[in-house]
Order: structure tokens, then C-alpha cells, then sequence
């Protein structure tokens, strides 16, 4: 099996939830993933041999993300957690708020996709440092709001 | 020691697995646009000067304001062809399992008052940018054309509020080769009004 055949069938849902925040619904993620796929297939040639497919695939996939959110006119969006239904997790959408858009999307790269520190360095061209740091900070607002006991 | 916050996320993540790797094998195969485009179009209003492989070539990076346009070039002796170009049709379709919509645009180019196709030398390719009606943002992403004989095809999404006008621009290759006298520009468009 081809390598981005590969990454797709394993990474596609959380790619698309992890997008789902980005472009404001989950079908719409889904279609940005596709496409980031497709151009992800024709050019894979120019992927430089130390780069992570997953975070190059990412980052074609977060571009269209957000040129797609670019042609809806939202400017909002950035603080937009649709994808979240705050009735069904309260504390969770209310906690997730409190971060900057930035470490949230550390937050979703991480939970949602599933990237490691190093892929989440690369996808977002940061530090795996920064990465570790900004993960830290982000589950230490998410607890001190969040209920102790798991979400269920 | 266990991760609470991927308890959390683990309990609300959407598993719906609804991927399709045929469709993204047709989209690939049979867009047909070329990859620069397609980077290009990703990559737009990200810093696409810096990375020179993904880049649009100087004269598309001049017209979409990448690109401070560069000084007239003396060298040139050849003129390069007056063209029009008169779109013959549009039809909009729903390519994506979603809807995003999408428009493919028919036209064809040619010297004003000549038949389609003259002026237009072995090499030539053809630009399609298609602006909101509203002026909603629309990040300038050029479509490329494709056809032959002085008749072109493009798909490219429809930008929120509808279309509000079509510009076309032609990277017209100079007749012995490359050459300074090589450049995009953009072409006269005419739109036949259409009664429906």
C-alpha cells in the first residue's frame, strides 16, 4: 500500500475532526481532506525526504482549511468550536474557549489526530519544546476547568 | 500516567469513518490540474515566495500581487498577439460528496476578429480567476485551463456570494522558445449575455 494511502486510512478522521473547528462543520472538514489527499497524491514528489508525510498532508490540508473558511466571508472563525455541541459537553467547549486558537489547534493535533510532538513541530513549524510546553499549559487550564472525573 | 485530557477527547471525538479513497484517486486523476496549481492554490497567502518549488512563476505571482511586476525587458523584438477571450458556457456542479460547488468554465481565445486558437503558440496556457459577486473574500487562487486550439475548459469552486465577474490571463510562450518576451497578462474577457 502506497505511503499516503497509508497515512489516509489510518489519520483520515482525526484529521477531519481535528479540521472540523477550522472550517466550522465535520462534512465540510471531510471534503478539505479529501482534496488535501488528492493533492497530497499528485505531489508527493516534491515531499522532502526528512519531512513527515503526515505534517506535510497536514499542512496542504490546514491551507485549504483555511482558504475554505476564507471563502465563506467568516471572520470569526477562529473562535468557533462548532464541531463541539456545548449542550453534550459543557465543560469541555467552555474549557477548550479559554485557549488561544493556537494552542487549541495544538490541543486538536494532538487528541483529535493524534500527531505526535515531533509531527505537531513539524506540521505547525514550531519547536518540539514549544510543542511540549504548549501542550503542558493547555491541559493545565483544561483541568483546572474540567470535572475530575473522565467525560462519558 | 494516563492522560485525562485524551479520556475527554477520546469520549467525544467523532468516529463516523466516512473516507473514500477512490474519491480522493478521482479527484487526483481527474482534476488534471497540474500540481503547481494545486500547491499554489494551498499554499496562497502563505508565504509561497519562500518556498521557490511550490512558487507561481514571476508573471502569475504580478498578477495575483505576489510579485512587484518586473522592468520592461528591452531584449524583446516579438509582439505579443492581441487576444480576446469569449466564455461559451458554464455549468455548475456539486463534485464533492459535500456540495461544495464548483463551476466549469468553456472559452475559447483567439486575435480579436480572428478565429480561435491564432496567436496562441505551442507552449501558451490560459489562467482562470473567478471574483465573488459581493466582493466576499475570495483568496486569489488562478485555475489553470485546459484545451487546445484556441478552446478551454476550467473547474474551480464557486466563490460565496456567486460569480461576480471572470478574468482570464495568458502565460503566451514566445514562438522560437523561451524568451524576456514570455509574460501573463491578462486578457480582454467577453461574456455573451444569455437569456434564460
Amino acid at each position: 500500500m502506497d505511503a499516503v494511502e497509508r497515512l489516509y486510512r489510518d489519520r483520515y478522521v482525526g484529521f477531519r475532526n481535528a479540521l472540523a473547528p477550522v472550517v466550522g462543520s465535520a462534512e465540510l472538514a471531510g471534503d478539505v481532506v479529501q482534496e488535501a489527499f488528492a493533492i497530497a497524491l499528485q505531489a508527493r514528489r516534491q515531499l522532502r525526504r526528512e519531512e513527515s508525510l503526515a505534517a506535510w498532508v497536514w499542512q496542504i490540508a490546514y491551507r485549504l482549511a483555511l482558504r475554505e473558511r476564507a471563502r465563506q466571508g467568516a471572520v470569526e472563525l477562529t473562535d468557533s468550536l462548532s464541531v463541539l455541541d456545548p449542550e453534550r459537553h459543557p465543560a469541555l467547549t467552555a474549557a477548550l474557549k479559554t485557549l488561544p486558537p493556537k494552542r487549541r489547534l495544538v490541543v486538536f493535533l494532538r487528541y483529535f489526530a493524534d500527531f505526535s510532538y515531533r509531527e505537531i513541530a513539524s506540521a505547525l513549524d514550531i519547536s518540539e519544546k514549544t510543542v511540549a510546553a504548549t501542550l503542558t499549559q493547555a491541559r493545565t487550564a483544561l483541568l483546572e476547568r474540567l470535572p475530575r472525573e473522565a467525560a462519558g | 500516567m494516563s492522560d485525562i485530557l485524551a479520556d475527554y477527547f477520546d469520549a467525544i471525538a467523532d468516529r463516523t469513518d466516512d473516507s473514500d479513497w477512490q474519491d480522493v484517486r478521482r479527484r487526483a486523476a481527474g482534476s488534471r490540474r497540474p500540481v503547481r496549481s494545486l500547491l499554489a492554490a494551498a499554499f496562497v497567502g502563505a508565504a509561497v515566495a519562500a518556498a521557490p518549488a511550490l512558487a507561481f512563476s514571476a508573471g502569475v505571482q504580478q498578477l495575483v500581487g505576489l510579485r512587484r511586476p518586473a522592468p520592461p525587458s528591452a531584449s524583446t523584438s516579438w509582439t505579443r498577439p492581441r487576444l480576446v477571450a469569449k466564455v461559451t458556457g458554464m455549468s455548475f456542479q456539486k463534485l464533492s460528496r459535500y456540495g461544495l460547488p464548483r463551476v466549469t468554465v468553456t472559452f475559447t481565445v483567439g486575435e480579436a476578429g480572428k478565429a480561435p486558437g491564432t496567436g496562441i503558440t505551442f507552449g501558451s496556457y490560459f489562467l482562470v480567476d473567478v471574483a465573488s459577486a459581493t466582493g466576499a473574500p475570495f483568496l486569489p487562487v488562478l485555475a489553470r485551463a485546459y484545451g487546445a486550439h484556441g478552446h478551454y475548459e476550467v473547474t474551480t469552486p464557486v466563490p460565496p456570494g456567486g460569480i461576480g465577474s471572470i478574468k482570464i490571463a495568458g502565460f503566451i510562450n514566445h514562438p522560437t522558445g523561451p524568451s524576456a518576451a514570455n509574460g501573463t497578462f491578462w486578457i480582454p474577457v467577453v461574456i455573451p449575455v444569455q437569456e434564460h
